[in-house]
């Protein structure tokens, strides 16, 4: 190979490696005005195959016990009680010491996807409280992905619990999540005090 | 005195200083020991994946099957998924081509894992595994991020010049390390 092309491969590598170190810092990194203006730009650059993204720890920590229960209605009109899809798999996850299974992660991401919130959205709501333009599409993006955490779930549900109904098949699910704050940091030490519990039922949603 | 003194105790911390530096770069970009990290990272990457692939053995017609959560509803899948994302999953109609690629995938996983066939399991690993959790967005989590990501680079690195248990067959790309 002669030191020409060398030297230009050199180069291309290089550019190569800064413009993907350069993405990677724009989108996993906090808000910034290149971001804001080269967003689809970078992401489409980025992806699918390099997309990150950090949103484990933060803005939005869990920082609760979240838990969903399902109730099916089969297509003779009966209904079952509430079954808990939640617990059994937590007790499974703990008594596996090494690679458990993933299918908890269902369920938890699931639930994570009703609390999504796009961060770019959230920013520019912060400075313009009073638009109503802007509140239309966080209400938009909070109904998108509570119909995607529902969905996954009941789709999940109807797979997992398909036994449930004498002959077999499913006409409906509806869901209850159920969430516990944990007391707060000074009730550390009371190991009977329990945290505030919510819970909600959704409407039925039928299974295509 | 007291002068001369400080000059010989900053004398020997340069001197302390300087080999110990010397020793991290030969450790960081010498050539044995640049590739035998790199060829451990290499070997990791196919264990994790194998430890994904059999963890998953028992429910893998719930996570990844023709009628799986995500593969058996397009529609949820295009709610999870990023969009220009493909998987072989969402291609396979019959239970039994699933199966096939399933078991080839945990074997992939195997060859990389242990060195052997060099960057052509490297790369079945990568697709077998990318195909894997992109069926199942649901289940990925981010060390598999990073997982893809180091995949592609090592695909650029000589990580079968060690960490193999058959150098004969990891020959296919084999570098010789100076």
């Amino acid at each position: 190979m002669s030191s020409k092309i060398k030297k230009l491969l050199i180069i291309a590598t290089f550019l190569f490696m800064g413009i993907y170190i350069f993405s990677s810092l724009i989108l996993t990194g906090p808000n910034n005005p290149i971001k804001v203006k080269w967003y689809s730009q970078i992401y489409n650059l980025m992806s699918p195959h390099f997309l990150q993204n950090w949103n484990l720890f933060a803005p939005d920590p869990v920082a609760d016990d979240r838990g969903v229960l399902v109730k099916l209605q089969c297509s003779d009109g009966s209904e079952t009680p509430y079954i808990d899809i939640t617990t059994p798999l937590i007790d499974e996850a703990r008594s596996t010491r090494f690679f458990g299974s993933r299918e908890l992660r269902i369920i938890s991401n699931g639930i994570g996807k009703r609390f999504e919130r796009d961060e770019l959205i959230q920013e520019i709501s912060k400075n313009s409280k009073k638009d109503n333009a802007i509140h239309e599409i966080i209400n938009n993006n909070r109904s998108i992905n509570e119909d995607a955490s529902e969905h996954l779930l009941s789709r999940y549900a109807s797979l997992k619990l398909s036994n449930e109904c004498s002959n077999g098949t499913i006409k409906a699910t509806k869901l209850r999540f159920v969430i516990h704050a944990y007391p707060g940091w000074s009730d550390r030490k009371d190991w009977i005090k329990m945290g505030e519990i919510t819970q909600w039922d959704t409407d039925w949603r039928y299974v295509s | 005195m007291g002068h001369r003194l400080e000059i010989c105790i900053l004398n020997s911390i340069g001197k302390n200083l300087a080999a110990i530096f010397n020793n991290v770069e030969k450790y960081l970009f010498g050539p044995a020991y640049g590739v035998l990290g790199i060829s451990f990272l290499r070997s990791i990457y196919g264990f994790t994946s194998l430890a994904l692939l059999v963890s998953s053995y028992a429910n893998r017609y719930l996570f990844v099957g023709p009628n799986s959560v995500f593969v058996g509803d397009e529609q949820l899948l295009s709610k999870f998924r990023v969009e220009e994302a493909w998987s072989f999953y969402s291609w396979m109609s019959s239970s039994l081509v699933f199966d096939l690629f399933y078991h080839a995938s945990m074997v992939f996983a195997l060859l990389t894992c242990l060195g052997i066939f060099g960057k052509l399991s490297l790369f079945l690993n990568y697709v077998s595994t990318w195909s894997f959790l992109m069926a199942a967005p649901a289940l990925a989590d981010g060390g598999d991020n990073f997982m893809f990501i180091a995949g592609i680079m090592l695909m650029f690195t000589r990580c079968y010049n060690r960490v193999t248990v058959a150098p004969s067959l990891a020959r296919l790309v084999r570098v010789p390390v100076k």
